[in-house]
């Protein structure tokens, strides 16, 4: 009885010291910084200035010491896969941001508050303009691989003037048929000069109108680009037939999507559905004939 | 002056009505709607294991390789997800000890390449060309004809590690950095600064 009693105890020493170690490892000492918050949309005067404020949060399990500092914003392709380096002919607006305080060390749970300001010089035209303010630790080494993180504000200018506002819902895609995940493309054209913000909505629904899925984001679409916005049903239904219908909100206009209707099914339940439906055919065909045959012999 | 009992508790007994019945009424006319409004600041994050990432190697006649990890670890409340990206932090991309340097890895990221003496270079499984893996870590062993690398790009060309469409909570990505050096790659402390890059979509 004593030896049993002090096995189980070894044991649950054990498994404490493994479960234990295991969660210290996933819980690794990293280092990292949090901003807040993650872009600005920003409308200014041309000469004019903007105040505003960034979040600099060290949530981390390290000290770290950090930078602040702005860049080129541009995108590239439908996906907008972003570029923070300079494009040629395009106006530097980094010289237009200035910080308050332009980093430095921050203790584990501390945070900073970044002001900064955007003076847009007289002489600018309207339109639109993004840089992108950075807060970039400072890891140091001299072996090995050394890991620099930063997260950015991507920051949405609108120099006030004349100009073209213009957009388009450039493709609504929905395939009929399609395996879980539930996926829909919706694309999104400016044909302006400046930026706006499309307000997406898409629902799935059943065939009895309830709503099963919803699907709400507010991406912004730049000038002369088609901006791809996924919708996905992740963790979704796997199997049956949706209604999918939603509107999209831009430029004060309301543009509603065309309903589609899809068959969600994997490889082996749409060869299921087709047997049954097959089965069901040849079912009715034979009871035809059946009964063709019964009323000939009367 | 002596107040009867029985008036005592007659009096009390209003007392008490007047404060139940009077009680809702006063509650009632206190009562009011209020509205609560709570904006919720967008924010994004991201965190490494570890500030540097070590790789060192014994060198081989015939090269050897060692392959070590770093996981990143993305969270952000943006509905739109977020991108995450790896570049070098400058337009060099060797890893250099003084004068000697270790050439960045001839692939890149849809066409990644096993790697042959003297260079080093980074994979992400089941991104680009890499192939699913899994990656496991090995110090100082025989250089893998399998396992493919890509060169870390300089900064003006960052590489696309990962893009989501939705919140992330703890999202996680493991980059691995192999570096193989045989008996001609000089002794030395080497290294390069990588830059991770995680913005809101």
């Amino acid at each position: 009885m004593r030896k049993v009693f002090w096995g189980k105890l070894t044991l649950g020493v054990f498994a404490l010291l493994v479960l234990g170690g295991m969660t210290q490892n996933a819980n690794a000492a990293s280092g990292g910084l949090t901003i807040s918050p993650t872009s600005a949309d920003v409308k200014v005067e041309p000469g004019g200035t903007y105040k505003g404020q960034m979040l600099v949060i060290n949530q981390g399990e390290l000290d770290i010491n950090y930078k602040v500092y702005a860049t080129p914003y541009s995108v590239n392709g439908e996906d907008y896969k972003p570029y923070f380096t300079s494009v040629p002919h395009a106006t530097d607006i980094t010289k237009w941001f200035s910080f308050g305080y332009a980093g430095g060390s921050l203790k584990i749970g501390n945070q900073d508050t970044i002001p900064y300001t955007i003076t847009v010089p007289k002489d600018v035209g309207a339109g639109s303009y993004y840089g992108t303010v950075f807060a970039e630790t400072e890891d140091k080494g001299n072996a090995g691989v050394i890991t620099r993180k930063r997260v950015g504000m991507v920051v949405y200018i609108r120099v006030l003037g004349a100009a073209t506002e213009k957009g388009s819902v450039s493709s609504w895609d929905v395939p009929w048929i399609q395996e879980a995940p539930f996926n829909a493309t919706l694309k999104m054209a400016n044909e302006g000069s400046v930026h706006f913000q499309a307000k997406v909505k898409v629902r799935v629904s059943d065939l009895f109108g309830g709503t099963k899925f919803t699907y709400e984001r507010d991406p912004e679409i730049i000038p002369q680009k088609i901006r791809k916005i996924p919708v996905t049903w992740e963790n979704g239904a796997t199997f049956g037939l949706f209604k999918v219908d939603g509107e999209v909100n831009y430029l004060d206009k309301t543009e509603k999507l065309p309903t589609r209707i899809v068959f969600i099914a994997n490889t082996p339940m749409r060869l299921l559905t087709v047997g049954m439906l097959l089965a069901f055919i040849a079912i009715v065909v034979v009871l035809g004939r059946k009964r063709a045959v019964a009323s000939s012999k009367k | 002056m002596k107040i009867p009992k029985k008036s005592q508790h007659i009096a009390l007994a209003i007392a008490m009505l007047v404060s139940v019945v009077g009680l809702p009424t006063v509650a009632g006319a206190a009562t009011t709607s209020t509205t609560i409004n709570s904006a919720i600041s967008s924010v994004i994050s991201v965190f490494t294991s570890n500030g540097t990432v070590t790789a060192n190697v014994t060198p081989t006649g015939a090269g050897a390789q060692t392959i070590a990890s770093d996981t990143l670890t993305v969270s952000t409340n943006d509905t739109l997800g977020y991108t995450l990206q790896l570049a070098d932090s400058d337009a060099t991309t060797t890893l250099t000890s003084g004068a000697n340097t270790i050439a960045a890895s001839s692939g890149n990221q849809t066409t990644p390449v096993a790697q042959v003496v003297n260079t080093w270079g980074y994979r992400v499984d089941g991104v680009g060309g890499f192939g699913a893996g899994p990656t496991s870590g090995q110090s100082s062993a025989a250089i893998s004809g399998t396992i493919k690398f890509a060169g870390v790009p300089a900064n003006a060309s960052p590489n696309t590690i990962k893009t989501t469409a939705t919140t992330a909570s703890n999202d996680t990505t493991t980059v691995w950095y192999g570096v193989a050096a045989n008996t001609t790659q000089p002794t030395g402390t080497y290294s390069d600064t990588i830059t991770y890059t995680a913005t809101a979509n």
